[in-house]
């Protein structure tokens, strides 16, 4: 079945128009892609148009590097060599600051598009990168095997004809634990092969179309969502790099008609024993690239970033103190960082605090609350997802872990702030000028 | 001139048995494929990597305790060494066995370091060197090897009635005990219960290996660093039982364990399974798996005997080619055909083809390996990722050296008769010879097997 050149283009997303005629340019039929995906789109969708991300920042995050506790009086005892100078950071609220490489994050943070919980904990809290990384993708209560993951559970509760359910879960450069499970998954990674070429396309197709069913319809496919996601062409740009690329293409098919809703993407390399950095180095590039990326993401998802919350979780946090190499190891405490237009930004949690006391065995950051009840808080206003579903299915046996409530935008509040927002544009109709970003990023000068 | 029947038994031997043909094609083995594939059988000694660079048992175990850079250059010289048989060889069945077993006793090197400088250590010395021996022999190796210890949690696994579990009020792990029963010998449903596997943790209990703080500390000595060690106040007294076995608590305890769990009826049926699921059919069925499991249980876990009646199986020969080739037996077909070798300069290629495939050696998180059903790999991404990917890898090996023949030329003397009339006229009418190579490399008739 071919679906007609002319079917409707999701117009609110940035890259709708562009992939539809490049489509018409190559001469493809829509295939596969759209017929699995198109039939629900005419029914009633209840849950609007909500999209999340999970971003799995692999490895564990230094928190205390992104999200900085300047207030905090022990800061500069705990950091020694990693404390970073309060005037270079970017401040964010409550005394909280943001890392320097991340202005772009500070720019949303400012907008009330992003949002810290500072100090959350794994139900299982060992120090084994396998073990907390099966543990934060099983969503399970402690140190169960589970073959699932929980964003396949989660999708195995919403409602069949529903989008969200439908469009199936996407997993972007890998297949990890978080989405595997009874649902179907679609895959994308982004490459930097150059992409087979339309002669080795053509000819593969008809052989495959004369010859081996099963290869032709996984082989269009498989093509259709390169396209979509941007990998055809001069789209997916070598020079950004698999990070950016990787969100770019999350991007394009979150907002790709009939596509899917929900998506994970995994990035590595954030293990710093040794000498990470602390406004400059190893660390500081990392957390510049996924600032980049998320930027990337941002502008790929166009009109539907209203829709959107991104949540980044980590497997463990790291010693707030640092270690003899200029690193830190593997610790406890660890922060979660949600953007997104439908995100209700600013700091949500208490702050454990870096005294001795306050720490774990005097090196660990004591986690305020489970990461499930982050994880619940968003799954139940974003999506929807009623309580009984979210403690047996989606998080087993977690009927004692709360949701945190406040993370996501109720619609109510949404027209509010879109109507905030409509007013400062109209006040303030320009961009801001590379000065002025430059400003905001290194302050004024003092006389 | 071999006739068309022996040519489509050739491309069996070659696909559905081996890594591909070599420039020679399917007529190398095509008056007899079979016995080609026995024979190689009967020359193990083919399957041993001797290369003076690699480390011995007690150097790699030493490398597990230092940092990473040591840890993944040893890991990268064992891949050169593997593939580089891999591309030699002359069928390749013994290579699909070490694959095989490899991939039985899955381990990933992104655990820990341990595992990182070792289990290349481990493929040579305990899957190649054991290859057609028995499989008791095998898993008592692999279970005893600081690298399986270490990734199935057993190193700090204590018997809690042992005088360290009291000192300590330290327990069992029961990982390695689990997945020993559930993924290594008598699988799913093989009739034991949680009682044998907390039995089972307690006979592995002190079998343990040597840490690099324990030598730092001054509690080993330094030539034991990385190395298998028993602790016997670690481990739980007493017999204990399990499937119906009860040997008693000395140094043997542990390899009768294994040789009874080896040599049980529910291994051979699991193994067999495993190896007609692999080799010929997603739905292995009794007339395929019994045959193979008897001849298991026959030779007392012999795994020669058993991949004998793998090959004399009738259906071997005849049952349709659904499979479908893994990225790492794609890869080696393609530069086998080509006549090519990957050197280390290209090395980079072959890995970044692999992870972008999801078939990078001993990167699969979990123990129970890298899937085997079709679907896995034949999925919409698998699809695109493996157009482009070819390409890339038959440009790049162009690239090193002319390819002797002609696309078509290739074509035939690897595909043979099993080549389609639509794929013989895409390649000979494809003008530019990179497409025309890629055409055949991605042909049905080149990836199922």
């Amino acid at each position: 079945m071919t679906r007609s050149l002319s079917s409707p283009v999701d117009t609110t997303c940035s890259e709708g128009r562009l992939l539809m005629d490049r489509r018409q340019m190559l001469g493809m039929t829509a295939g596969l892609f759209s017929t699995a995906f198109m039939p629900n789109l005419a029914r009633a969708n209840t849950l609007g148009e909500a999209r999340l991300l999970v971003v799995v920042l692999r490895g564990g995050l230094d928190g205390l590097s992104m999200l900085v506790p300047s207030f905090d009086p022990d800061y500069e005892r705990v950091r020694r060599d990693l404390a970073l100078p309060v005037e270079a950071t970017l401040d964010l609220s409550g005394g909280f600051r943001l890392h320097p490489a991340m202005p772009n994050l500070h720019a949303l943070y400012q907008a009330g598009q992003a949002a810290f919980v500072p100090s959350v904990g794994l139900p299982l809290q060992v120090r084994s990168h396998f073990e907390c990384q099966e543990n934060l993708e099983n969503g399970l209560a402690g140190n169960d095997r589970g073959a699932s993951g929980w964003i396949n559970r989660l999708l195995s509760v919403m409602p069949r004809g529903e989008a969200i359910r439908d469009g199936r879960i996407l997993a972007l450069q890998s297949n990890p634990l978080i989405v595997r499970g009874s649902e179907p998954v679609l895959n994308w990674s982004s490459t930097w092969f150059t992409r087979a070429f339309d002669g080795l396309v053509t000819n593969l197709s008809d052989i495959y179309a004369a010859r081996d069913r099963v290869m032709a319809e996984n082989f269009a496919l498989g093509r259709e969502i390169d396209i979509r996601a941007g990998g055809q062409g001069a789209e997916e740009d070598p020079s950004l790099g698999s990070l950016v690329n990787g969100f770019l293409g999350a991007g394009r098919l979150l907002c790709s008609v009939g596509g899917p809703r929900v998506a994970v993407l995994s990035v590595d390399g954030w293990d710093t024993h040794a000498y990470q950095g602390a406004l400059t180095g190893t660390l500081p590039t990392q957390l510049g690239a996924l600032d980049q990326a998320l930027q990337a993401f941002r502008g790929a998802m166009g009109a539907q970033w209203e829709n959107t919350v991104v949540v980044c979780a980590t497997e463990f946090g790291r010693t707030a103190v640092s270690n003899g190499t200029h690193g830190t190891d593997h610790g406890v405490g660890m922060p979660v960082l949600m953007v997104g237009g439908a995100v209700q930004g600013g700091i949500h949690g208490d702050w454990p605090g870096l005294s001795e006391a306050g720490l774990i065995d005097g090196h660990d950051l004591r986690p305020v609350m489970d990461i499930r009840s982050v994880f619940k808080g968003v799954l139940s206003t974003h999506l929807g997802v009623e309580p009984d579903l979210l403690a047996q299915t989606v998080f087993p046996d977690s009927a004692a872990i709360a949701p945190l409530e406040g993370l996501v935008v109720t619609p109510d509040a949404a027209a509010a702030r879109a109507a905030r927002r409509a007013v400062a544009a109209m006040q303030s109709p320009r961009a801001m000028s590379p000065f002025e970003q430059y400003r905001q990023r290194n302050g004024v000068l003092a006389g | 001139m071999p006739s068309e029947e022996q040519l489509l038994q050739a491309a069996v031997a070659f696909q559905r048995f081996g890594l591909g043909p070599k420039r020679a094609g399917l007529r190398a083995i095509a008056d007899d494929a079979r016995g080609a594939l026995l024979e190689e059988l009967d020359r193990p000694a083919r399957a041993r990597i001797r290369v003076r660079a690699l480390p011995s048992y007690e150097e790699a175990g030493a490398i597990g305790t230092q940092l990473f850079p040591q840890q993944q250059e040893v890991f990268l010289a064992e891949q050169t060494a593997k593939l580089s048989l891999q591309l030699r060889t002359p069928i390749g069945f013994l290579e699909r066995l070490v694959m095989f077993w490899s991939n039985h006793f899955n381990m990933s090197v992104e655990k820990k370091g341990q595992i990182r400088a070792m289990v290349g250590q481990y493929e040579r010395d305990v899957i190649r060197a054991g290859l057609t021996g028995r499989f008791s022999t095998m898993l008592r190796r692999t279970v005893t090897h600081p690298a399986m210890i270490c990734y199935l949690d057993n190193a700090d696994s204590i018997g809690p009635n042992s005088p360290a579990g009291q000192y300590w009020h330290a327990g069992l792990n029961e990982n390695l005990a689990r997945e020993l029963m559930e993924l290594h010998t008598v699988g799913v449903g093989g009739g034991y219960t949680e009682q044998d596997v907390g039995n089972l943790a307690k006979v592995l209990s002190g079998h343990s290996y040597v840490r690099g703080w324990e030598v730092d500390n001054g509690y080993e000595p330094e030539s034991k660093r990385g190395q298998y060690q028993f602790h016997e106040t670690w481990h739980e007294p007493g017999r204990h039982r399990v499937l119906g076995y009860r040997p008693a608590n000395n140094s043997r305890q542990l390899p009768r364990m294994l040789d009874h769990l080896a040599t049980l009826p529910q291994t051979a049926q699991h193994i067999a399974y495993k190896l007609v699921a692999h080799f010929l059919t997603d739905d292995p069925t009794p007339e395929l798996v019994d045959p193979v499991a008897r001849a298991f249980l026959d030779s007392e876990g012999d795994l020669k005997e058993t991949a004998r009646a793998l090959v004399m199986l009738p259906e071997a020969w005849t049952l349709p080619m659904a499979k479908f080739r893994t990225p790492q037996e794609l890869l080696i077909a393609q530069a086998r055909a080509l006549g090519q070798e990957w050197l280390e300069d290209d090395l980079w290629r072959v890995q970044e083809f692999l992870k972008a495939l999801g078939h990078y050696p001993w990167h699969w998180w979990t123990p129970d390996g890298y899937p085997d059903e079709t679907d896995h790999w034949l999925s919409p991404n698998g699809m695109r990722v493996r157009a482009d990917a070819i390409q890339m890898t038959t440009w790049a090996l162009m690239q090193r050296q002319e390819p002797g023949k002609t696309p078509i030329r290739l074509a035939n003397s690897v595909l043979g008769p099993r080549m389609s009339r639509i794929t013989r006229t895409r390649i000979r009418d494809t003008r530019n010879e990179l497409e025309a190579f890629s055409i055949l490399f991605l042909s049905p008739e080149f990836q199922r097997r």
